[in-house]
């Protein structure tokens, strides 16, 4: 007999030594004083609370079929990249530990590549005049856009700086990735056909 | 070309509704010898209403226990026992069909025709509970007044250990 | 996604050309991809008329209710009543109720009816469950979802239904799928037996199998398709045909009156006046063969629920077959995919029919993504193999990564004539999902500027608009 069934064994007859005491009354032998009620209601109440806050927590594990009503749903391009996106944590806030650090860097290169490619096949650029269009902020009218390729990235926080962090980090990078690929993304527009 | 696919509508049935609210209003009504007791108990049996709507499993069993101890409460002061007794047996049906109905809804959806397989379960969890509720009444007439504390006590350690180890 | 369709050559990756794979974590290996979800996923391919248990498991769902007997206890014993101390007993018992129970066996039959087991693309089909408790016990409570196939859906009604069955009942339930080209299985009826307490669950598929086959009618008045003027010398009308680069059409004639307008040279009109229609009939049979490429990688939409790159590609290569075949060409069928896909090119009624089931329902051009990665270079030798050096090659491919560019830029390289067909499958919603776009358009600009002709095909576009489209930029 494991303790488990033994507990239970002892839980058991507990309850109906209880019962039967309630009923056939063997008090006269043990002196209770008064306050023994009021202890055991609190203990009472107390355990009520405590497993109330377990019962409210508590999820039942059901299983849970998928949906079958729709047709299966399709990757769409580019979902890979939110991904990484979305796992691209401020550069520096992980102390360097990792690869964390280095997604926005070179999720930043791959960009970067990318609107110097499209300004040189659908504008007209040559790669030199494109690499500096971009670095300088110059190819896009957008202020997000252009900033997120001439904001550095990684350099050291000032105290000020990583409590402003705190409060607005994680959205200036993101918001200005998606302006500055919206921005790309005009830019190849135009030669639709 | 977009087609007008069905969706997949996870909330409880209709019959789920009913067979929680019904079971609620019953209990509500038990405490209602004692004005605040049926105050609060009503206040439940809102809650209750709102969490098998909303499929939240939490308001459901926070809406039960509100609802259960305004029972307790009504018991406390002059209501008949057997009154008490249907009123906490009333709250474990309502919370039992309701989240009952959580979870056919997560599993069937509201579209399925489930009213059969809802009724039964509550059927069965309603037999339980009048067992429970006569088992209590009888013992109750039969009882010499007035408890013992050893008594209680032991029985105290007994729901103890009970509600730990049945739970894990 | 295409981290293990390999090339042979390090030179496909062209210098500058940002590609997505350097924007993909390479820690990432979790498919994002919404699927079926844990039960179905794992679903066991079940005999018809077996039943499989899946799994067995305690649900808790009585987790908790013990607390109620504390709460009785303590409110008794502080005020000193009875009743509350009798109430708790409802606590104990239904934490005990819990526990005592084990979930029944199930053992079902299921009988499923399809209506229409050979409908048309479109058609709402209504699909017939029938199951009976075929053990002994009653299943007290059984919750039933049957299993649609993957890329159908359903538009009436609802494939999941909850029943009580005693031995030998029976309860049926019905619903309709829409049906979309292609040849599909419905999985086996998942099954979720419990108690009747509900404390124990126990999930189990019943295998039924039953089909359903979409084989759609060719268009009877499909649009010119555009082919590559051909670089063999012959005495045809326009002798600037040859080594011309750009999309032609082989034939204008006069204008007759009762010719559609939609096929009038309108262009040829502005420039001098008269009026000339585009006529079906060539002075030289050609051979070509449509390409899919289903891979794995390419299945994949504007957005989640809108129809696959694939489906499109091979509903415009169905448009294609019917236009090229009645301008008196040879056409042939063939796939960048897992396995082997070759129709040998030809035309008349036979091959017309063979052609229009297998475009239908050959596995590699199957609306199911494949479960296998495809080795492109592989696949592109095996195509090489069974093109000869005059077949001309239409790729229908969504151009969302550089293997297929590359592969087609090197078929172009080695004389073969390719038009491409890219439905476009870009959305514009998110910043991945943009960057995508860009990076597609880079590709088809590449493309282009090998003279390569490239439809950028919109996704709520008739084929022939966009064929027009891509004409009127390729002609002189």
């Amino acid at each position: 007999m494991n303790s488990r069934e033994a507990l239970l064994t002892v839980g058991v007859a507990t309850a109906v030594v209880g019962i039967a005491v309630v009923y056939v009354p063997v008090a006269t032998f043990v002196d209770v004083p008064s306050s023994v009620p009021l202890l055991i209601s609190a203990v009472a109440l107390v355990a009520a609370l405590v497993r109330g806050r377990a019962w409210l927590t508590h999820e039942s594990r059901d299983v849970r079929p998928a949906e079958r009503e729709r047709p299966s749903a399709m990757g769409v391009p580019g979902d890979e990249v939110d991904v990484t996106l979305a796992r691209a944590p401020p550069v520096g806030s992980t102390g360097g530990r990792g690869g964390a650090d280095n997604r926005r860097i070179q999720f930043r290169q791959s960009l970067r590549d990318l609107a110097v490619e499209t300004l040189v096949t659908f504008q007209g650029y040559t790669t030199e005049e494109a690499r500096r269009a971009v670095d300088r902020g110059t190819w896009t009218d957008d202020p997000h856009a252009a900033a997120f390729f001439t904001t550095p990235t990684g350099e050291a926080r000032s105290v000020a700086g990583s409590v402003r962090g705190t409060f607005s980090g994680e959205r200036p990078f993101h918001r200005r990735a998606e302006h500055a690929a919206s921005e790309i993304e005009q830019l190849g527009r135009g030669a639709d056909a | 070309m977009t087609v007008d696919y069905e969706t997949f509508d996870r909330s409880p049935s209709p019959t789920g509704l009913a067979l929680t609210v019904v079971p609620a209003v019953v209990a509500a009504l038990a405490s209602a010898m004692f004005l605040p007791a049926a105050a609060v108990a009503l206040l439940a049996v809102l809650v209750l209403t709102v969490g098998v709507r909303n499929a939240s499993r939490r308001l459901l069993t926070l809406g039960a226990v509100v609802l259960f101890g305004a029972v307790l409460l009504a018991g406390a002061t002059e209501a008949p026992t057997a009154f008490v007794l249907a009123g906490a047996g009333a709250t474990v049906v309502a919370w039992d069909a309701g989240t009952n109905a959580v979870t056919v809804g997560r599993q069937l959806g509201a579209a399925a025709d489930t009213r059969r397989l809802e009724v039964v379960h509550a059927l069965a969890t309603t037999g339980v509970a009048a067992v429970v509720g006569i088992v209590g009444f009888g013992a109750f007439r039969l009882a010499s007044g007035g408890q013992p504390t050893v008594g209680v006590a032991l029985l105290l350690l007994a729901a103890l250990l009970f509600s730990y180890l049945l739970d894990s | 996604m295409t981290t293990n369709e390999r090339v042979t050559d390090d030179e496909h990756r062209r210098p500058g050309i940002a590609d997505s794979a350097h924007f993909r974590d390479p820690s990432d290996t979790a498919d994002q991809r919404d699927g079926r979800g844990a039960v179905d996923a794992d679903a066991p391919t079940v005999d018809a008329g077996d039943t499989v248990t899946v799994e067995e498991h305690r649900t808790e769902r009585w987790y908790g209710i013990g607390m109620l007997a504390l709460l009785g206890l303590g409110v008794g014993v502080l005020t000193d009543t009875a009743a509350p101390l009798l109430a708790s007993g409802f606590g104990l018992a239904f934490a005990g109720y819990g526990t005592v129970t084990s979930p029944p066996p199930v053992d079902l039959d299921v009988e499923r009816t399809v209506a229409d087991p050979a409908p048309e693309p479109g058609d709402h089909v209504e699909v017939t469950v029938t199951v009976t408790n075929d053990a002994e016990r009653t299943v007290p409570d059984l919750r039933l979802i049957d299993g649609v196939p993957d890329r159908l859906g359903v538009v009436a009604g609802t494939p999941r239904h909850g029943a009580v069955l005693g031995p030998g009942e029976s309860t049926t339930f019905d619903y309709a799928v829409r049906a979309e080209r292609g040849a599909f299985e419905f999985d086996g009826l998942t099954a979720v037996a419990r108690d009747v307490s509900g404390a124990t669950e126990r999930v189990a598929v019943v295998g039924e199998h039953s089909s359903l086959r979409c084989v759609p009618r060719f268009p009877t008045d499909p649009p010119p398709f555009p082919l590559r003027a051909q670089t063999v010398q012959h005495t045809g009308r326009y002798p600037g045909d040859a080594g011309g680069a750009g999309v032609e059409f082989y034939a204008t004639r006069e204008y007759r009156r009762g010719d559609p307008l939609s096929r009038v040279d309108w262009k040829r009109t502005a420039r001098t006046g008269d009026l000339t229609t585009v006529d079906f009939r060539v002075e030289r049979t050609v051979r070509v063969a449509l390409v899919f490429d289903t891979r794995r990688s390419a299945h994949l939409a504007p957005s989640p629920h809108e129809p696959s790159a694939v489906e499109r590609a091979v509903a415009g290569g169905t448009t294609a077959y019917a236009s090229l075949t009645r301008a008196g060409h040879d056409v042939g069928v063939g796939a960048v995919a897992p396995d082997e896909c070759w129709l040998a090119p030809g035309r008349g009624d036979t091959h017309r029919e063979e052609a229009r089931h297998f475009l239908a329902t050959h596995p590699a051009l199957s609306p199911t993504p494949p479960a296998d990665d495809t080795n492109v270079y592989r696949a592109t030798q095996r195509l090489k193999r069974r093109l000869t050096a005059e077949t001309q090659v239409v790729l229908f491919s969504p151009l969302h990564d550089d293997l297929l560019a590359d592969t087609v830029a090197r078929l172009d390289a080695h004389g073969y004539a390719v038009v491409v067909v890219s439905p476009d499958p870009t959305a514009t919603d998110t910043t991945g999902h943009l960057v995508a776009r860009g990076e597609r358009r880079l590709r088809i600009a590449d493309l282009r500027s090998r003279n390569i002709p490239v439809v950028d095909w919109h996704p709520d576009e008739d084929l022939g608009h966009a064929l027009v489209r891509t004409r009127r930029r390729w002609s002189p």
